[in-house]
């Protein structure tokens, strides 16, 4: 009743299915691993974004990127480091829209949680406005050591001349010091 | 002094390790957020530039059929034959040139290697393509102008001839203006993308240099939008010049 399938259409089918299944399971490890660090995503997004629309365009571009580029992730260097080239490159050649200073300091406000005190909010926001004083390379130099990754992982992220790297963070950190303290008298 | 300073980076870095523990969560992501986020589509230059190219070649196939469709129907008129001719040769040439930029632009979204390397390859594709990508969409310009020019007379005349009076004068003319135009405008735009990732290039070598990238950026679009207009306004005035001559 029914005609046998050939050989050859067998084959197909199951590469078909293999290869769904395969993405599906390189989708779920993929999702596991940004949830697990998206903490380095909302930090990029908080310093390179100044407006609600400009963050939500941002957050999308870069889930993008990543999506995109997760076949080339390569499992000999952890998944942070490579989130943090692919995430900061993104921030860096991103379009950026209108920017609105003076909303800057409320949005970031508004992304923290309400069960924190005004006081800690406050610290927080000065740093964050202090970062975003930096030029956009800064910006990404300043996240790297804050999240304390070390000179040799900040080289292999930005591409940096060895020598370049502590210099350069001796001066942010003066830098960010600085405009923070000044932050913080607001 | 030297323990001052170091105890206020050891703060600093208290500060920001709360930072991340301290997000509201509404902005937390959990799979479904993510999974939708994936599903949209992307909005940077060069996928913007990509979804550009490709609507182009489209663009430039149903104009070949149009060229196709007016040889055919002007099989004895040498000139029309002729001209369709080049325009179908100069639409396939650039599809094929479109089709080379999209895999460059394809090649650049691969992630591999450092910050540098990403700046360094995305300037040298935009260096190397700096007068293929305004070429290319203008030669679209150019080939609508032509098209739409042998349709208007076509239409008017029941024939297309060569230049032969002032109107036919002034049509040559616009289809000239039109198409520097079109490169006038496509062509700042890739060579403001070089500048901007070159000097985030040079900021990543050299630490002395004043970080105001995204400021001068901004003067740059901002020159780039009062230019335009200005020659958007020259183009509907000259055009009203021309209603006002012929009529």
């Amino acid at each position: 009743m029914y005609k046998k399938l050939s050989p050859d259409v067998i084959f197909s089918v199951r590469r078909v299915t293999n290869l769904i299944g395969l993405r599906m399971k390189m989708k779920e490890k993929f999702l596991n691993a940004v949830d697990m660090h998206q903490g380095i995503i909302h930090k990029i997004l908080s310093v390179y974004t100044h407006n609600e629309e400009e963050r939500k365009d941002l957050l999308q571009e870069i889930m993008l990127q990543l999506w995109n580029s997760f076949p080339s992730f390569s499992e000999r260097s952890a998944f942070s480091t490579w989130m943090f080239k692919v995430a900061l490159n993104t921030a860096l050649l991103h379009k950026r829209k209108k920017r609105n200073e003076t909303h800057a300091r409320e949005v970031i406000a508004e992304n923290l949680s309400s069960q924190m005190g005004i006081d800690k909010k406050d610290i927080i926001i000065s740093l964050y406005m202090a970062i975003d004083q930096l030029g956009p390379i800064d910006k990404a130099i300043a996240l790297l050591y804050l999240e304390q990754k070390n000179y040799q992982e900040i080289e292999e992220i930005m591409g940096m001349n060895k020598n370049n790297v502590g210099v350069r963070i001796s001066r942010i950190k003066e830098k960010i010091k600085k405009i923070f303290e000044y932050e913080q008298q607001f | 002094m030297n323990s001052n300073s170091e105890n206020k980076d050891k703060d600093i870095l208290k500060i920001w390790a709360k930072a991340g523990k301290t997000l509201n969560s509404q902005q937390q992501l959990n799979k479904e957020k993510m999974e939708t986020l994936l599903s949209k589509t992307s909005t940077e230059f060069s996928s913007g530039i990509k979804r550009l190219l490709k609507a182009d070649a489209i663009f430039k196939v149903v104009m070949i059929f149009g060229f196709i469709t007016i040889a055919a129907f002007n099989l004895n008129n040498l000139f029309v034959l002729g001209t369709s001719l080049v325009c179908i040769i100069l639409g396939a040439m650039t599809i094929k040139q479109n089709r080379i930029l999209i895999e460059g632009l394809n090649e650049l979204a691969e992630y591999k290697g450092n910050i540098r390397s990403f700046l360094e390859k995305d300037i040298m594709y935009y260096k190397r393509n700096i007068f293929r990508h305004p070429f290319t969409l203008t030669i679209s310009v150019f080939l609508f102008y032509v098209l739409g020019s042998m349709v208007y007379y076509e239409i008017k005349y029941d024939t297309i001839r060569p230049i032969q009076d002032l109107e036919d004068g002034v049509v040559v003319l616009f289809l000239i203006f039109s198409t520097l135009f079109s490169f006038v405008i496509y062509y700042p735009y890739f060579t403001s993308r070089i500048d901007y990732l070159q000097k985030l290039l040079n900021d990543i070598d050299h630490a002395d240099l004043i970080n105001n990238h995204i400021k001068d950026n901004k003067i740059k679009k901002r020159k780039k939008i009062i230019i335009t207009s200005i020659l958007i306004i020259l183009g509907v005035l000259a055009l009203t010049t021309l209603i006002i001559a012929i009529f």
